[in-house]
């Protein structure tokens, strides 16, 4: 019953954050800023997610497999995003460094 | 009432199959192809089918994409970049999307009608304990039916000759090219990682789903990573040797076989599941660096300019300018 | 609606829009692209077949898996002609 209730939260929360992820992409106005909201959110949702999945299984190796399948996606996302960043055009790179300041 | 996930899969598919149909620029088409790769992935393990869905997702969306993409990437050095235009006229394409509906229509009544066989399954289940393993794709494919996958290692083969014969300019290690260093960073992490992935999807795949062809898919993703990262140690290990010894394996497997029980690929009693993890490994290597070698054809000219900075050095020297 | 028949109609349809595809399209890339699009709804059909309660039939699995390397196989050498028929007619610019 707890188990259930438990589950129920953390898909709810990862599909939260799953869903203000993907509005993130489509409404924030630069690719810098499209990379942080898809990298934070969607790890954070995958991990409540690979939670609920891992507290339902019955064998302890297939949670500790998934736990570790959600840090590789995290490296693997943090790498990604760095290497898209990297390509950004200088214009739009300059432009939002003077707008913080 | 599990119907409602397979909708949305199938639904979710055909929408992004049309986007990358119908898109107009090529760099979007190529994105969402990927994208429908990994739902098609998806739809595999709904159905049963998880040696296929991993072979999708290595092969089928992960290869073939960069392939395209790396493709792209060089055709906009070689020429000016053109759109993707539709026809003209309307005529054509309305009577071929007619003849087509009626096509995919004829295809989905034909299902409803057909009479419902039970297929090969009780057959492959029968003999299963005689093939030397237990996962009976790995059975099918290198036991009972392992003359077409001899000619499937065969055709890969042929195409990276056939491929060499164009004598396209192309490197096995782009130097001069400075490549991002979070890539080469992650390399560590990445390529062991991908090395023992891909031996445990080799050994598990005699009872498990696995096998050679998704190893050699993940261990020539780890090849195409280093490529990307300009590692130089690629251009000693990439060899003629290491291309060939699936194919060359794979034959002397079949003329010992004849040689010893008469019948070629019927393997001697008892000793099949060691033939058959011997062809795996053998073409599972070949299969990584044929692969590795078709996306390097695609990728990398031998032309480079040297010292392209990326765009954190160009930062570096800003900073350094400004103070 | 069982599993098998929407995969049915996913491959059909699948096969049907790539083929739209490959007539209208004019650029050879997304011809390409819609070639590989056909070929999966071709797979996805071969694989709804096997699909049954209990035991799935495991030949078509072995036939799509041969399938798909053998699709890459075309694409790859497509992409090399393609590059090829290019670079004979202009010069590469250096990356």
């Amino acid at each position: 019953m707890i188990l259930d209730i438990l589950t129920a939260l953390l898909f709810g929360f990862g599909l939260f954050f799953f869903l203000a992820g993907s509005i993130g992409l489509l409404r924030f106005p630069d690719v810098i800023s499209r990379l942080h909201a898809l990298t934070k959110a969607d790890n954070v949702g995958l991990a409540c997610i690979a939670l609920a999945v891992a507290i339902n299984t019955e064998n302890w190796m297939i949670s500790l497999k998934l736990m570790l399948l959600w840090l590789l996606v995290l490296m693997i996302s943090s790498l990604l995003s760095c290497l898209i960043a990297q390509r950004v055009p200088k214009p739009q790179a300059n432009r939002l460094r003077e707008e913080q300041c | 009432m599990l119907a409602v996930i397979d909708l949305s899969i199938a639904t979710i598919i055909i929408i992004i199959a049309a986007f990358s149909l119908f898109s107009r620029k090529i760099l979007s088409s190529i994105i969402y192809f990927i994208a429908f790769g990994l739902l098609v992935s998806l739809a595999w393990i709904r159905l049963g089918a998880p040696d296929v869905a991993i072979a999708e997702a290595a092969i089928g969306a992960g290869l073939t994409g960069a392939l395209f993409l790396a493709t792209w990437k060089r055709l906009q050095r070689v020429k000016a970049p053109e759109t993707g235009e539709a026809a003209s006229s309307i005529v054509l394409p309305l009577s071929i999307s007619l003849l087509s509906l009626l096509l995919t229509a004829f295809v989905v009544g034909s299902i409803f009608n057909s009479v419902s066989s039970a297929g090969l399954a009780s057959l492959v289940n029968e003999t299963l304990p005689q093939s030397g393993v237990s996962n009976p794709v790995t059975a099918v494919l290198l036991n009972f039916r392992s003359f077409d996958t001899l000619l499937e290692i065969a055709v890969l083969f042929l195409t990276m000759l056939a491929i060499r014969a164009l004598a396209i300019d192309f490197a096995i290690v782009q130097v001069n090219i400075k490549s991002s260093i979070f890539l080469q960073g992650i390399l560590a992490l990445v390529v062991p990682l991908s090395i023992i992935a891909g031996a445990y999807l080799l050994w598990i795949g005699s009872s498990e789903p696995g096998g050679a062809f998704q190893a050699g898919a993940i261990w020539a993703g780890a090849l195409v990573i280093m490529q990307l990262a300009n590692i130089k140690f690629l251009f000693r290990l990439h060899n003629n040797g290491l291309l060939s010894i699936g194919l060359g394996v794979f034959i002397f497997a079949a003329i010992a076989t004849y040689l010893l029980t008469g019948s070629v690929l019927m393997y001697p009693a008892d000793q099949a599941k060691f033939w058959i993890l011997a062809i795996e490994t053998a073409a599972a290597v070949s299969i990584a660096f044929i692969l590795y070698e078709l996306f390097c054809v695609s990728h990398s000219s031998v032309e480079t300019k040297p010292a392209v900075s990326v765009a954190h050095d160009r930062m570096a020297t800003e900073g350094a300018n400004k103070s | 609606m069982s599993v098998d028949s929407i995969y049915f109609i996913t491959g059909a349809i699948l096969f049907g829009m790539g083929f739209i595809a490959l007539v209208i399209r004019t650029n050879l890339l997304h011809r390409l692209l819609a070639v590989n699009i056909m070929g999966v709804g071709v797979f996805m059909w071969f694989i709804a077949g096997a699909y049954q309660h209990g035991a799935t039939d495991s030949v078509p699995h072995a036939l799509v898996l041969t399938g798909i390397v053998v699709a890459v196989s075309a694409t790859a050498f497509a992409l090399a002609l393609l590059l090829k028929i290019h670079l004979a007619e202009n010069k590469e610019r250096p990356s």
